[in-house]
């Protein structure tokens, strides 16, 4: 064998040590090591000058074999070979389409930044420290936040180690525009503090093993997110992930929390999943919303996220094939910047709750997971619904729109 | 045992390049082991392949074991090996200092790795059959099996066509 069929003198020589191991005369197992209710006699005793002629006889085939196995291109092996390239990478850059969004994503280990194609914004997160910053370009404001353990997270090498805990199979090809044709792999796995189930496509350049496009169909998504245009190791400095406020540019100050809702205001804010809460209904656009709840408390969020703290709530209009239009709602236990919400849903479940009452209320979730972070999840996708827990009780609910 | 014991011991005497009172009690303690996971009720679809795992990964730690007593009593034999057997042949000699290098390489890889590479490359079980026993998925038996050739080939790469390694 050699590098004209691909194999190199290292492969080679593990190439003739498997046949050489396989070829190993072996002597009949010794009668004592048998049971005496199993034995029945003598074994037949292979004459040792047979066995040498079966060895020689059988080596070719034995090479070939090992050489055979060494080009397997199954998918777990040809997988496996992209899994290896990717860990050895530090950096790479995308462009990630999610819906009419299109952003620039960079990575360099676990920093990731997002930066908007129309240069509007840009997001930074940095786990070691904990933390987000969201920058507006347009009203030249830096917001600093605590990372949500809950936040959508997009490390690309976690999403490749915990596929390899998951079937994968081959998948379609994908023809590049220049007409390069990349081989294709399909698997499930799950993505972000949730475990979110996610479908993914991953195409590869067979030439480096590393991926060149990639599509995650996230359960309960209405597109999937596409990331084009891979690419590994390219430059990608560490000054772009360095925390800084830019000269003529204000940091975010929260607003003062207002009074929280008397009981009788909060009676009328009732979670209904499926529906919305209160009046507000799910498809609502952003200046329906406005017109029953007032304008939002927070000036720097996305014209997507409708924000008021003082009441625990938070509102995202999200929606793609209706862009802009209610699809989630949020409601959270105190932290430093936000009173606890004090609504409760139909089913009488509010912050505070326990497991077993919110179980009484829905019934068995249909998932459960418990996080890292020590908080625990209940999720009824078909209705919509997931409730965060933090030792036993409930902190965050979250009701989406269902198809 | 009789129609497993041979396949059991092949692997083996094939791990240890012996097939003396060592072989003997790694087959024994193979089936011991074998008999208690069963009687824990563990589910097996396939015993030969279980066997066989549970041969191979005795036999390689029983590999490691001797190479660490070696390496504490500054044995003179670098190959770590039994000496029991007596010369064999000039023919043969290339092809079994290749099968003691493969051997110590298998060693000096993680368990799993060698386990995997033991079943599917050397013992010819199939991927299905080698993931149940290990109990894992198919996919993550093609991950071990890519690391464990990239770490042996490297580890083979110091390999001297003399027949002796170089570290």
């Amino acid at each position: 064998m050699n590098k004209e069929h691909g194999v190199g003198p290292a492969e080679d020589k593990l190439v003739e040590a498997i046949a050489a191991m396989k070829a190993m005369p072996v002597s009949p197992m010794p009668q004592e090591l048998l049971p005496v209710s199993e034995s029945d006699g003598p074994q037949r005793i292979l004459a040792p000058r047979w066995v040498v002629q079966f060895v020689l006889a059988a080596s070719v085939a034995l090479v070939v074999g090992g050489f055979l196995w060494m080009q397997s291109t199954d998918s777990a092996t040809a997988f496996a070979q992209v899994l290896e390239e990717v860990e050895r990478t530090k950096s790479f850059r995308a462009k990630v389409t999610d819906g009419p969004r299109t952003v620039m994503m960079y990575q360099l280990e676990d920093r990731t930044r997002f930066v908007e194609m129309d240069g509007s914004s840009e997001t930074l997160c940095l786990p070691t420290d904990n933390v987000t910053i969201q920058v507006d370009h347009h009203q030249k404001m830096v917001k600093r936040t605590t990372n949500e353990p809950d936040r959508l997270s997009m490390d690309v090498r976690r999403i490749f180690r915990e596929l390899a805990s998951a079937a994968v199979k081959s998948g379609e090809e994908y023809t590049a525009p220049s007409g390069k044709q990349y081989r294709g792999l399909t698997g499930r796995t799950t993505i972000g503090v949730n475990k979110t189930p996610v479908e993914v496509d991953v195409w590869f350049d067979p030439d480096v093993n590393l991926p060149v496009r990639m599509q995650l169909r996230i359960e309960g998504a209405e597109n999937p997110v596409l990331l084009e245009e891979l690419q590994f190791d390219q430059p990608v400095y560490s000054e772009q992930f360095q925390y800084k406020v830019p000269p003529g540019y204000r940091e975010y100050q929260h607003p003062p929390l207002k009074q929280p809702l008397t009981a009788e205001e909060a009676e009328r804010i009732v979670l209904k999943p499926g529906q919305g809460i209160g009046e507000v209904k799910f498809g609502m656009n952003r200046a329906e919303v406005i017109a029953i709840l007032g304008e939002p408390e927070s000036s720097m969020t996305s014209e997507y996220i409708l924000d008021y703290p003082s009441w625990g709530l938070q509102l995202q209009l999200v929606g793609h094939q209706q862009l802009g239009m209610l699809g989630i709602i949020k409601a959270n236990s105190k932290s430093q910047h936000r009173n606890p919400f004090p609504g409760q849903t139909e089913e009488g479940i509010k912050i505070g709750s326990t497991r077993e009452e919110i179980i009484a209320a829905y019934g068995q979730p249909e998932k459960s997971i418990d996080s890292e972070q020590s908080a625990s999840y209940l999720s009824y996708p078909w209705k919509g619904l997931t409730f965060r827990l933090l030792e036993g009780k409930l902190d965050d609910i979250t009701v989406a729109r269902t198809p | 045992m009789r129609q497993h014991g041979q396949g059991v011991w092949a692997v083996i005497v094939r791990l240890l390049g012996e097939d003396g009172h060592d072989a003997a009690d790694c087959f024994q303690q193979t089936f011991l082991q074998y008999v208690a996971q069963a009687e824990r009720g563990q589910t097996v679809t396939n015993p030969g392949a279980l066997l066989k795992r549970i041969a191979a990964t005795r036999a390689i730690d029983l590999v490691r074991r001797r190479m660490r007593e070696r390496s504490r009593t500054s044995d003179s034999n670098p190959d770590g090996f039994s000496s029991a057997r007596s010369a064999p042949p000039e023919a043969a000699m290339e092809a079994e200092e290749l099968r003691a290098a493969l051997r110590l390489a298998l060693a000096k890889i993680p368990e799993d790795q060698a386990t995997a590479f033991v079943l599917t490359a050397i013992e010819d079980v199939s991927y299905e059959e080698a993931a149940a026993a290990m109990g894992v998925t198919q996919n993550h038996l093609g991950v071990l099996l890519f690391r464990a050739r990239k770490a042996l080939q490297a580890k083979l790469s110091d390999y001297a066509p003399e027949g002796r390694t170089q570290r």
